[in-house]
């Protein structure tokens, strides 16, 4: 039999390219055409009215000895090592006891979990900005109570980074329990009920059958969760401005700093492809990690 | 032949002429509408737009209000993209030189020469290129000086310092009834995210001993005499816990006011808007504030400086046909009488020297300070203030030092191995 052309194909299924056409129109012009200017933009030097000029990959090596630029990603590292497992923890956790058939009023708790996550990330950064104020803070006041001393959150190099896991842990931990839960109902049952009639107890049957079934979906956390973390901005920008000095300065404010307060265009975008090479390397561990053959995740 | 010749020059004048920026010639009665971009919204919108209008009833404005770094964080990628710019802008005094080296404002040399003489030196200085054409029209100023709680003063019989070392000796004193002399936080802030940031009240203590963040050939010198003596100034107050540990404008910071556990601020003309904002009759300080100079570093020394301050701007994506509309409001704002009490009262302390000797705008005061009359005092200071033309590279360099700030405050590093690191960054 004849293979049929592309040009076949298309008129053969014009209504379906039809449909996903305005998708990956709108990615082209928004998304596509974007990343390919700001890619050719950090081979040149352009700031003010400046025109470009061709530096070639100057601005790469000014970054590989900027230690500004590699204090930021220290700084997004430390912030994933305390956040991520914790909050993938904590949703897992959250997770387990809303799918007991004993946990009661579970809709409830489920929405309320849900609340940090569909507010707008500036709100809760003003908020948190109030919370946790040297002075009049309720997180002082609390530990004040209790007889401890006031911690400086965001006015300290100690305490900055800490403030930010806080935040971005509360914020999320209720959008990763989703995904744990629906995980964790897409097993089926009977499994679980072949575990009861061999004597296995609840923990057992959480870390050996639990767990290892809902391991895609913990990759996914994780995965979506190192490239949140890893570009951080809104949060760092509102809650400390990058401070105390650049103790919680991350990529992706460096590069707006440069880019749009130091008038270095061409900078900020070599920041960008740099930022988005040093995520890339851990996503695509994690998605190498965390994929099985044969299995997909859970749609989300 | 000849009279071809003259009649062309005539035509070639007149054109230029219609191409240069003109104002105060419009009918009153012209339509049209305007987009304006700036963050003292509040003055603009509800103060000088309804004044303006009843001069120009026909010209709608369109105020955008944003925040004060927004502003100039959209501004400035409006004029990368080359489009996307508001009809005109109020931008802040320290800021203008970038967006000259971007080539995105219009020349106002000409409308500023009919004006000759009218603004502060260091204003126009601000606003010019290397040539010495002139991008923006002065709105604003911002001369600094020492809010002080007289009711505090008095209570504790502190005499009014007249250099640095009373100050210090003031906060000593009263340290020991709880009282901080002025606030620093020592995660110091930046201009844009309070009311001065730490960063700002750097910038002009050094400005107020003629000092600079740049030398003459645009190098840093971010470790200055005048630099050193700023920054160890501010860490004494640190050190000896004489200025409290809070950001300018956070809860805290409110507190200590409303407490009366705060005796000074160190801040601009504007800082009157805070009063307005804040200080409530009722409140502890209603009525006690006042202001009076800068003390100087050395007896007898500078006691002028800004912090701050506005121009209003038009830009080269301005449409032709609206730039004569927004020059009509620049022009009604910044060089008429009327448009200049307006802001006054409001608290913008104009820029315009004519104003400075009017009545109205003399005898103003405000129920929080008394019956001071601040713009008099604004008026002795703006003439003495040292220049402080600062290039593109201003808010980078500033950034540098904030970040050093911490370190000094801390006592991680000394003010001379915090600011050598600076420069050592800034010159990297």
């Amino acid at each position: 039999m004849k293979r049929q052309g592309l040009g076949h194909r298309i008129v053969r299924y014009r209504h379906a390219y039809a449909f996903i056409a305005p998708f990956f129109l709108i990615f082209a012009v928004f998304g596509l055409y974007p990343t390919a200017y700001s890619l050719v933009l950090s081979f040149y030097d352009w700031s003010a009215n400046q025109p470009w000029v061709f530096v070639a990959f100057q601005n790469y090596r000014k970054l590989l000895d900027d230690p500004v630029f590699w204090t930021s990603v220290w700084n997004v590292v430390y912030i994933y090592l305390i956040n991520v497992p914790a909050m993938v923890v904590l949703s897992v956790i959250i997770a387990v006891v809303l799918n007991s058939p004993y946990q009661r009023f579970k809709d409830f708790f489920r929405v309320t979990y849900l609340v940090p996550y569909v507010t707008s990330v500036l709100s809760i950064t003003i908020v948190f900005f109030v919370v946790f104020d040297d002075s009049r803070g309720l997180v002082n006041l609390l530990l004040s109570r209790i007889g401890l001393n006031p911690v400086h959150w965001l006015t300290s190099k100690k305490f900055s980074k800490v403030s930010l896991d806080i935040l971005v842990t509360w914020k999320w931990v209720g959008y990763n329990m989703i995904i744990a839960l629906a995980g964790l109902q897409s097993i089926d049952t009977q499994i679980y009920d072949a575990c009861r009639i061999d004597g296995a107890g609840t923990l057992r049957t959480f870390f050996r059958i639990s767990l290892p079934l809902i391991r895609p979906v913990v990759g996914f956390q994780l995965i979506m969760a190192t490239i949140g973390t890893l570009t951080m901005f809104t949060e760092p920008y509102i809650l400390t401005d990058g401070g105390p000095g650049y103790s919680s300065l991350t990529p992706v404010l460096y590069l707006y700093r440069s880019a749009f307060k130091f008038m270095k265009l061409g900078y900020g975008a070599g920041i960008a492809f740099l930022t988005f090479v040093l995520v890339l390397i851990p996503s695509v561990i994690q998605v190498r990690l965390y994929a099985e053959r044969g299995r997909s995740y859970t749609a989300v | 032949m000849r009279t071809n010749r003259i009649l062309l020059l005539v035509l070639a004048v007149l054109l230029l002429g219609g191409l240069a920026v003109n104002a105060g010639a419009l009918d009153k009665n012209t339509k049209g509408e305007l987009v304006n971009w700036t963050w003292t919204n509040k003055c603009v919108d509800e103060w000088l737009v309804p004044a303006f209008n009843k001069v120009y009833p026909n010209i709608k404005i369109t105020t955008v209000p944003m925040a004060f770094d927004e502003t100039h964080d959209k501004i400035f990628a409006a004029i990368a993209a080359g489009s996307g710019a508001p009809d005109f802008a109020t931008i802040v005094s320290d800021y203008v030189q970038k967006f000259i080296a971007q080539g995105g404002l219009v020349d106002m040399s000409d409308y500023i020469s009919r004006h000759k003489g009218e603004f502060p030196r260091y204003k126009l200085e601000m606003d010019s290129d290397a040539a010495g054409h002139v991008f923006g029209v002065p709105f604003n100023s911002a001369p600094v000086g020492m809010w002080y709680r007289k009711d505090i003063f008095d209570k504790y019989a502190i005499k009014l310092p007249e250099t640095y070392d009373e100050y210090i000796a003031a906060g000593r004193q009263l340290k020991k009834y709880g009282i901080y002399i002025d606030s620093i936080s020592v995660a110091a802030e930046a201009m844009d995210r309070s009311t001065h940031g730490e960063v700002g009240l750097h910038a002009f203590l050094t400005q107020q001993q003629s000092g600079s963040y740049f030398d003459k050939s645009g190098k840093p010198t971010l470790d200055s005499r005048e630099s050193k003596r700023a920054m160890n100034l501010m860490y004494t107050l640190v050190k000896e816990g004489l200025a409290a540990n809070v950001e300018n404008g956070s809860p805290a910071y409110y507190q200590l006011m409303d407490d009366s556990k705060l005796a000074t601020v160190m801040s601009a003309a504007w800082y009157i808007n805070v009063l307005v904002n804040y200080v409530k009759p009722g409140s502890s300080s209603f009525g006690n504030w006042r202001f009076a100079k800068l003390p100087a570093f050395d007896k007898g020394g500078s006691r002028a400086s800004n912090l701050g301050g506005a121009e209003l701007c038009l830009f080269k994506q301005t449409p032709a046909a609206k730039r004569d509309l927004a020059m009509a409001f620049i022009d009604f704002s910044c060089t008429t009488l009327e448009g200049n009490k307006v802001h006054a009262q409001y608290g913008e302390f104009p820029s315009w020297i004519p104003s400075w000797t009017n009545p109205d705008v003399v005898n103003m005061t405000w129920p929080m300070t008394g019956d001071q009359k601040l713009n008099k005092v604004f008026a002795e200071i703006e003439p003495l203030v040292p220049a402080w033309k600062q290039p593109p590279r201003y808010t980078e360099v500033q950034k540098i030092l904030q970040a050093s700030m911490n370190d000094i405050f801390v006592g991680d590093k000394s003010v001379d191995q915090g600011l050598a690191d600076a420069q050592k960054e800034a010159t990297r």
